[in-house]
């Protein structure tokens, strides 16, 4: 699948997560579907897609949401590169893989953030362990999903374009 | 070193110029400006965005009423199944405080007689008109052979006798049983007479303005004519009057009363009215048959009377 298509999927996981997040919301736990679209187009597509991806979505969502411009950026960009540019190490088409990263970086995100507000801001708020249990749990439930769906897309592109040559 | 580096220059760059625009947005007012320009580019995608999520939540707040509704319904049936509960032990109680009041007013009318009021513990659900369980005994002073009464619809009524009696319970045998045989001599009158009612206790709370003193009773001509009554065996829950002489003129509905005769039974106790008339088969003898006052399928509290005590004769 082109990178154009992926950025066009992310767009609207974006927008579903920040119009639509209140109807997946379960007793004030909200996946982070962008974290996880992320992850899986980098295991499926690879560090350059996954990167701009988590450039452009993450830069977006620093204008709409963040008092300022880098942290989901820097975020998403640094763990879509890294996880697709160590795709190659695994077999990367196994959701197993993909949830296992989803929950490495569920877990890196919650540190990241913290550490980012207590030098940014000096917030020494205590982030509360369920939560992120929680999420992630959450998360490798999204995870499973959006992984099927991206490799069905996929598989179905790659047959037509077989069929065309 | 510079090939290995060269690699990875793309997100060296992107991080390198993110923190970059992080360094100058935190604390400024560009980002704000950067947001509200944003705002308006995105607009239409916003607007049908939210009007989606909109869609999404009212359902989903449906879905939720939905639930708690019932809940709520499953609630409130719970509550309705107490309250009736509650309606049903209300109108049981309500029963027995009208039952127990004719009773002691009863008492009043005749002081000379003594009641032990005492409830329905126990019935033979093979044999229904045969024999009751009330729950007391020896210990409260009863004894075999007493009568037993009872009042419904402000009549009262003959029920049986004590048959057996234990430390706490009693065995009264009804007299509408016909297999034992435990008949009664009886008497009946030869007309229909006013019924002997217990008098309604005074409603002190809503008295009655209207209500005026019933008539004094006028003496009447009256024959009674003596039998023996016993249950009925083709009508369970009836009685028969037997041995009534076959010149005896009765009118359907006329009372029947106990005689005390045989000493089984104290006298003057209301049995029940007469149903029907007929000769018996060779035209010698009628034979009555008779309702009794108290229908003993719905026998919850007796009366037995501990004194006057039936007078058996020496040799009986």
């Amino acid at each position: 699948m082109k990178s154009k298509n992926y950025l066009i999927i992310g767009g609207v996981i974006a927008l579903i997560q920040v119009y639509m997040g209140q109807l997946l919301e379960v007793n004030g736990i909200v996946p982070d579907l962008i974290l996880v679209y992320i992850i899986c187009v980098a295991l499926l597509s690879g560090h350059q897609t996954a990167l701009v991806l988590g450039l452009v979505i993450g830069f977006l969502y620093d204008i709409f949401f963040n008092d300022f411009i880098g942290l989901y950026s820097i975020f998403y960009t640094t763990i879509g590169y890294f996880v697709g540019y160590f795709r190659n190490n695994f077999f990367y088409s196994n959701v197993q893989i993909a949830l296992v990263f989803s929950v490495l970086a569920t877990i890196i995100k919650f540190m990241f953030f913290k550490i980012l507000k207590v030098i940014i801001f000096s917030n020494f708020e205590m982030v509360n362990i369920l939560v992120i249990f929680y999420t992630i749990i959450y998360n490798i439930i999204i995870c499973i999903v959006i992984h099927y769906i991206l490799v069905k897309l996929q598989t179905r592109v790659e047959n037509e374009r077989k069929q065309y040559r | 070193m510079w090939e290995k580096w060269k690699k990875h220059l793309s997100i060296i760059i992107s991080i390198f110029v993110l923190l970059v625009l992080m360094t100058l947005t935190i604390g400024s007012h560009y980002h704000s400006s950067i947001a509200s320009f944003a705002d308006r580019v995105f607009y239409p995608i916003q607007v049908v965005f939210k009007s989606l999520n909109n869609l999404g939540t009212s359902a989903l707040e449906n879905f939720r009423d939905f639930r708690n509704v019932q809940k709520e319904r499953d609630q409130l049936l719970l509550e309705i199944s107490k309250l009736k509960k509650l309606q049903i032990d209300n109108e049981e109680l309500r029963r027995e405080n009208s039952s127990l009041t004719q009773a002691l007013d009863y008492q009043r009318q005749h002081p000379e007689i003594s009641f032990a009021f005492s409830r329905v513990v126990m019935r033979d659900p093979s044999d229904w008109y045969q024999e009751i369980t009330v729950d007391i005994g020896s210990i409260n002073g009863i004894k075999e052979g007493m009568t037993v009464v009872a009042i419904q619809d402000r009549q009262i009524g003959l029920v049986g006798i004590v048959e057996e009696v234990f430390k706490y319970t009693s065995r009264v045998h009804l007299l509408v049983d016909p297999d034992k045989n435990v008949a009664a001599a009886a008497q009946v009158a030869n007309k229909i007479m006013a019924p002997v009612l217990v008098e309604e206790p005074p409603n002190y709370l809503n008295p009655d303005p209207d209500a005026t003193d019933p008539e004094p009773s006028t003496p009447h001509d009256i024959i009674w004519y003596q039998g023996v009554i016993e249950g009925s065996i083709q009508d369970q829950g009836t009685m028969e009057m037997i041995y009534i002489t076959h010149e005896a003129e009765i009118e359907l509905g006329s009372p029947v009363i106990t005689t005390g005769l045989g000493g089984y039974y104290i006298p003057d106790i209301p049995v029940g009215t007469v149903t029907k008339l007929k000769k018996d088969a060779f035209g010698l003898q009628k034979r009555a048959m008779v309702k009794p006052y108290i229908d003993s399928s719905r026998l919850k509290d007796v009366m037995i009377i501990t004194n006057p005590l039936p007078v058996k004769i020496a040799g009986q």
